[in-house]
């Protein structure tokens, strides 16, 4: 070859040289767009700097050559393993590497954010409040990331917003999200039942007429669509009941009546302490209790950490976990002495609050206080700081002594 | 003309190695073997099976390209017929390019051959309908190997197949860490050393990480200006290539033999 030849070949491969660089230059934002990794928040990326799961070598090798979603999958088994051990702890981090790897594993999303949320509980069963935001937060980087899958809504509407937290309207918002991504049928009763829980009546009317009218069309499109028919039935049946309800309980605040709410707080040891008392409400109303330090604040969505705060004590016992009203009393024992960790009592004042929500009692419940509680009254505790609700609340100031 | 003669030479040669038809035996019962490992798993078994699939063929395609690219030009010399056929009317960039596309060829069937068991792999799980968009994710694994061939040809030019291979599989290996190279070569809070260190890691070597479309594509997402990414990826190759290519010639017509 001559040597003109050799120098302009070699002249050309140096000019190929920013070609190359400006390829990738232009490659590189649309490849990270959909890449594995790309649309995980910032405190997942430190919170997995900080600690690292540790891959085997062949799922690194599986990773390499674009295997993501068969090392998402073993890893996915790996994890029930875990919970079917009980090694609740080892989830978490495993949860966080399988969808870094395959952000679309919906169920991985799914069922890691319940189980943050309902699975690591204390040794009464008790679930740990402080790990509810986390789940909220994972499940909003699904969504981010999925945002056509309806199912991550309704998570995140339902499972964490209306039956752990029953903060329903926030429930409301994620829940009528779902029904833009044509989700189940489910999720539009679901909505109806929100809004009865919000005691908003109206909005119940009308959504429960909607899911009619949507059974309706799916029973006129496909007369063999038992899921149509289920939802048409359940939707009417539904709505005559709330209707019948809603002229039962028109003139309910006409029969106010007084609830005389009671608490007292005993401590039986460290950490064992008893509440009871009295409250002129029908069997099986429940009554919720928070203990928490003095100055605790539900983290915020924007500034959460995956690192769950080992000073905070929050003992939360709302909803189903409530304590029950039997013959107008109530009383429960907590023996906080065996989960330490969870309740470190390390902060110097506490506030125990202990109340009754009508919003949140079951219907037979309401039927005595009405949606709002419109025929409740107490010359004690009587609550309306929560706009158009009418709750007995009592709140009772600790110290470290009193509890340790 | 002669390149053709040497491709096709090439071509016949290689499709009779018998380790690269046992590479191929072993990728087909890979992609058959898919199907029991997806029963394992909990997730989606379409999801699992595709993306085992498109992973079986990438690593495949991958041995070949190294088996095939780092035994080009040494193989010849150990046997003594290159100076047969560099003593004749052929020049050492025909002689080279033609082995380039000799091996490039054998990848292409191998890849067709796998791709059409992933194909029907993919046409019986998915209730008797073709994913047409695995193709796609197949044309960018080609275009992979072409780049990777590239790779294993040059160091073949003036290195032993043993260090070749060590040599190309770093390259893969670095150039398939793009995520990391970019992220390392950007943000305020890292050495001005380091972010030129990566800067030039993440320019200059041969992104593998470009090519791997398999999760939006397993997934069904839309890629954004889809056509634009993979036009991009694919001149991205074919000048990648064609750069090494040039250096091989370069590098093999000085070379004493």
């Amino acid at each position: 070859m001559k040597l003109s030849t050799r120098i302009t070949l070699a002249v050309l491969a140096v000019l190929l040289i920013p070609v190359v660089v400006g390829l990738q230059t232009r490659i590189d934002p649309m490849r990270k767009e959909f890449q594995p990794g790309h649309g995980v928040s910032s405190v997942v990326v430190k919170d997995m700097k900080n600690n690292p799961v540790v891959l085997p070598s062949q799922f690194v090798a599986g990773t390499l050559i674009g295997m993501q979603e068969v090392v998402a999958g073993l890893l996915w088994v790996r994890t029930d393993e875990f919970f079917h051990s009980g090694n609740y702890e080892a989830i978490v981090p495993m949860v966080r590497m399988i969808t870094w790897l395959d952000p679309h594993q919906i169920d991985v999303y799914s069922v890691g954010a319940w189980h943050l949320d309902y699975n690591f509980v204390d040794s009464s069963q008790r679930a740990d409040h402080r790990y509810f935001i986390p789940a909220v937060k994972f499940l909003e980087e699904g969504v981010k990331n999925n945002p056509d899958i309806p199912d991550l809504y309704f998570d995140l509407g339902f499972v964490h917003y209306f039956l752990k937290a029953q903060d329903f309207k926030t429930a409301n918002y994620w829940m009528e999200k779902s029904t833009e991504h044509n989700p189940a049928l489910y999720a539009y009763r679901e909505i109806a039942h929100d809004y009865e829980k919000q005691g908003d009546i109206d909005a119940c009317i009308a959504q429960w007429q909607k899911c009619i009218e949507i059974g309706r069309k799916g029973m006129e499109e496909n007369p063999n669509d038992s899921l149509a028919k289920n939802h048409y039935q359940v939707s009417k049946r539904n709505l005559d009941e709330l209707l019948v309800r809603r002229v039962q309980r028109a003139d309910i605040g006409k029969r106010m009546k007084s609830v005389d709410f009671q608490v007292e707080f005993h401590k039986d040891g460290p950490r064992v302490f008893e509440v009871d008392g009295k409250i002129n409400l029908p069997d099986s109303s429940r009554i919720n209790l928070t203990l928490t330090d003095d100055n605790y604040k539900e983290p915020d969505l924007k500034t959460f950490s995956w690192q769950v705060p080992p000073d905070v004590t929050a003992l939360w016992e709302t909803g189903i976990h409530g304590i029950s009203i039997q013959k107008g009393k109530f009383h429960r024992k907590y023996d906080l002495s065996k989960d330490i960790k969870q309740y470190p009592f390390k902060s110097g004042k506490y506030t125990l609050t202990m109340w009754f929500n009508p919003l949140t009692a079951t219907p037979d419940i309401q039927d005595v206080t009405g949606w709002h509680g419109e025929a409740i009254t107490d010359p004690r505790y009587l609550d309306t700081s929560t706009p158009g609700v009418r709750m007995v609340k009592k709140v009772i100031h600790l110290t470290q002594k009193d509890i340790l | 003309m002669t390149t053709l003669t040497i491709a096709r030479n090439t071509f016949g040669e290689a499709i009779r190695k018998k380790i690269l038809l046992i590479c191929l035996l072993v990728a087909m019962a890979m992609i058959a073997f898919a199907v029991s490992f997806a029963s394992f798993t909990m997730r989606e078994e379409l999801t699992i099976i595709k993306s085992f699939g498109l992973g079986v063929i990438a690593i495949a395609g991958m041995f070949m390209a190294v088996i095939l690219g780092i035994n080009l030009i040494p193989q010849e010399m150990e046997r003594k017929t290159i100076y047969t056929i560099l003593s004749k009317p052929v020049r050492r960039y025909e002689f080279l390019l033609g082995k380039f596309f000799g091996a490039l060829a054998t990848i292409l069937v191998s890849l067709a051959v796998m791709t059409v068991a992933f194909m029907l792999m993919v046409f019986f799980k998915n209730h008797y309908v073709v994913d047409f968009a695995m193709l796609k994710g197949i044309v960018m694994i080609f275009f992979q190997l072409l780049l990777l061939t590239a790779v294993a040809l040059i160091f073949s030019v003036f290195t032993t197949p043993v260090v070749n291979f060590f040599m190309t599989s770093a390259v893969y290996i670095i150039g398939s860490l793009a995520d990391v190279t970019e992220s390392m070569s950007h943000g305020t809070d890292k050495n001005v050393l380091v972010r030129g260190f990566y800067m030039i890691v993440h320019y200059l070597t041969p992104q593998f990480a470009n090519f791997f479309t398999q999760n939006p594509l397993i997934h069904g997402i839309v890629i954004k200006n889809e056509a634009v990414y993979y036009s991009w990826n694919i001149l991205y190759a074919i000048v990648y290539s064609s750069i090494l290519l040039i250096v091989a010639i370069l590098v093999f017509e000085r070379r004493d033999m």
